[in-house]
């Protein structure tokens, strides 16, 4: 019935077809022109043959459907181009739309962008209740461009405009639960039982012959929206704007007109030649390299027993450990008792925090927590609620970062194992080796240096605010500096901290752009030393840390892409003529950096 | 390409390198890596990694990803001129 080289197969259990997404010799789903051409064979067939129903689903473990090629959005040279580029997928999205049946997206796994796009497309979205099964827009948050297939027009008739607004604008991951109580989802089933709980759905009238209310704006008016985009440095706001103004045209008109689409596409084609959304790709470019330089091909899923501590386990009810406690994919378990672990299980033990990973690192009581196990230790620098909230903080900083310091000269299989299932739950994952310090707090240390040294000679915090703001950084600095335990800085840096650790962002101030240079000359220089070292395994790995661990912003690409030796020249030369302080470390720094002629990226 | 023989080598050794799957016998300069040779983003960062390693020098495909017009244009043919230009 389907080739076993298709990225569809198709199953009929009854009068019920089930079709199965799956790309050839791939980790992940993707919408690629084969199975655009597939889907389209199938609705024909399915007009033909008449069957009840017709079930999407997918044939592997972790991704229900991860988005169409990106690299069709860098073939995008002039607005208009997106048309024929975009057409086959559009007509294939259409054509099930169109079915004169009752079609079911079956959501087990990760739905991203163009995927979440196709669920529209269905009659009825249903979610698993995996702790790895979420939806995610790519486009605005990863790529700053807009989407393409239909997304601004459908999801304000699901959703509230304020809901639409903080998944497609701001990048709200929503699991299961999330998903059912904005409306995006109709039902959450077990993963576990799928079929059997899907077709007795389908024998339910009320799930069958559903309809909605129609959703109104929610927690914000169009106002309190359009406000809150003044806010956004000034590259992002014509892009939200121009969001904004298609999903409220969504959420105003009860169906979707030909004009609706072309408007959609039309603003689609102007942002993708954007130079940002070109920075922004670079970026997509670069985390999936940063992931190959560590681990090659990704170890089939194999089950895993995390042997943790009760006191360390509950020691922060937000941590992402705790959330995998609750939420983790069913091939993961957390054990307080070893006894319980499976025979066929990699066990990984979690020392309990009395036992610190090295001399040089700290247990962290509030911002995180650190674990060690023989040539393994576990850092979680970032508050578990970054990865899983709401959060209104579009570009860069809205993931969880876990640091995983190997201590044997060889990486352990069992720390390839967590690499590949936590970089599955889209953490992003460091695999270093022990040197003074975790990666991640140097990276910090070397961002929060310049502030507080601002701060400690008469700086105002409006200013500081203004000026990371105006060049882009959107995680506020106070919550950064709670990243770091307080005993890691001087003393005489204290009073500082504190004083950045309550300030509140704002744009009032005035911008003093040598502050934003040192802060560049510390980020470059520190990912220099940790590479030298061989802290880290690839430039890109710290490239990417500084991505989601401070929030560099995409539109300038990653720092290594954004930071030249040119640049780096014309910095110091600037620097040199300051009137402002630069720190004593920051300097030599920076001499010793241009000394070594370091360049990240040729 | 005749100019660049052992350049030629070099790139068709990491695209074997880089594949995790079966590619045709012979690699050839007018193939396309999307279409012809089942590259995807992710085969390409590992590319990428291969080139890096045997260049000894950062290679950053994603510039040659997005200078082309369309991705059938992502030939070995371009690579080779792409990586003697950068």
């Amino acid at each position: 019935m389907t080739s076993p080289s298709s990225p569809l197969s198709i199953e009929a259990r009854r009068d019920v077809w089930w079709c199965h997404f799956d790309t050839p010799k791939s980790p992940v789903n993707i919408f690629t022109r084969p199975l655009a051409e597939a889907v389209l064979e199938l609705t024909e067939r399915a007009r033909r043959e008449g069957p009840r129903a017709l079930i999407f689903a997918t044939a592997k473990d972790r991704s229900f459907l991860n988005g169409a090629q990106l690299m069709m959005a860098s073939a995008v040279q002039r607005p208009e181009d997106v048309l024929p580029l975009t057409a086959l997928l559009r007509q294939a999205y259409q054509a099930v739309q169109d079915l004169p049946l009752l079609t079911v997206a079956a959501v087990h796994g990760t739905c991203y962008g163009c995927g979440v796009e196709f669920t529209l497309h269905c009659d009825r979205r249903i979610a698993t209740d995996a702790g790895h099964t979420h939806f995610y827009m790519t486009e605005l948050v990863d790529y700053l461009d807009t989407p393409a297939f239909g997304s601004t027009q459908l999801l304000p008739k699901l959703m509230t405009l304020s809901d639409s607004v903080d998944f497609l604008m701001w990048g709200r991951r929503l699991h299961a639960p999330d998903a059912l109580s904005t409306g995006l989802v109709d039902r959450i089933l077990p993963h576990h039982d799928l079929s059997s709980s899907l077709t007795e759905l389908l024998s339910d009238p009320d799930f069958t012959t559903l309809t909605r209310p129609t959703p109104g704006t929610g927690a914000h008016t169009i106002n309190e929206l359009r406000t809150a985009i003044d806010h956004l440095p000034e590259p992002f706001r014509h892009l939200h704007d121009q969001c904004l103004t298609l999903l409220h045209r969504g959420h105003q008109s009860p169906t979707v007109s030909p004009d609706d689409r072309r408007a959609e596409l039309d603003v689609c084609g102007h942002t993708l030649i954007n130079p940002i959304a070109s920075k922004a790709r670079s970026v997509f470019f670069l985390r999936q390299l940063a992931q190959r330089a560590t681990l090659r091909h990704a170890p089939p899923p194999q089950p895993i027993d995390l042997l943790v501590p009760p006191d360390l386990l509950h020691h922060n009810p937000h941590s992402f450990l705790a959330r995998l406690a609750t939420h983790g994919p069913p091939h993961l378990r957390l054990l307080t008792d070893p006894d319980h672990a499976r025979p066929d299980a990699l066990k990984i033990p979690l020392l309990p925090p009395t036992s610190p990973p090295s001399s040089s690192a700290t247990l962290r009581q509030h911002s995180g927590f650190s674990a060690h196990t023989p040539g393994l230790t576990w850092h979680e620098p970032t508050p578990g609620h970054r990865h899983f909230s709401h959060l209104h903080r579009p570009h860069g900083g809205a993931t969880a970062v876990i640091e995983l310091a190997i201590h044997d000269p060889e990486p352990d299989p069992a720390a390839q194992h967590l690499f590949a299932l936590l970089t599955d739950l889209d953490a992003t994952v460091l695999l270093s080796r022990p040197h003074s310090a975790f990666a991640t707090d140097s990276l910090l240390l070397a961002y929060l240096r310049p502030l507080l040294s601002f701060l400690t000679h008469g700086g105002s915090t409006a200013d500081l605010h203004t000026t990371l703001l105006d060049f882009g950084f959107l995680l506020p600095p106070s919550e950064i500096a709670t990243y770091l335990a307080p005993d890691t800085l001087p003393p005489n840096e204290r009073p500082a901290l504190e004083k950045l650790t309550s300030s509140l962002p704002t744009s009032e101030g005035e911008i003093q752009p040598f502050l934003i240079d040192q802060i560049l000359l510390e980020l470059i220089y520190s990912s220099a030393q940790l590479l030298k070292n061989k802290v880290l395994p690839h430039r890109s790995v710290a490239d990417i840390a500084i991505t989601d661990l401070i929030g560099f912003p995409i539109h300038h690409g990653t720092l290594g892409q954004f930071f030249t030796l040119q640049r780096a020249r014309t910095i110091l030369d600037r620097l040199q003529s300051s009137p402002h302080h630069t720190p004593e470390p920051v300097w030599a720094h920076a001499q010793r950096f241009l000394h070594e002629e370091v360049e990240l990226y040729g | 390409m005749s100019s660049q023989p052992n350049h030629f080598d070099l790139i068709c050794d990491a695209i074997l390198h880089a594949a995790s799957h079966d590619l045709p016998s012979s690699i050839e300069p007018q193939h396309s890596l999307i279409e012809d040779l089942g590259y995807d983003s992710l085969t390409i960062s590992v590319l990428a990694l291969e080139l890096e390693s045997r260049l000894g020098r950062p290679v950053l495909l994603s510039r040659w990803v997005e200078a082309v017009d369309d991705p059938s244009g992502l030939t070995v043919q371009s690579l080779c001129e792409y990586l003697e230009h950068v």
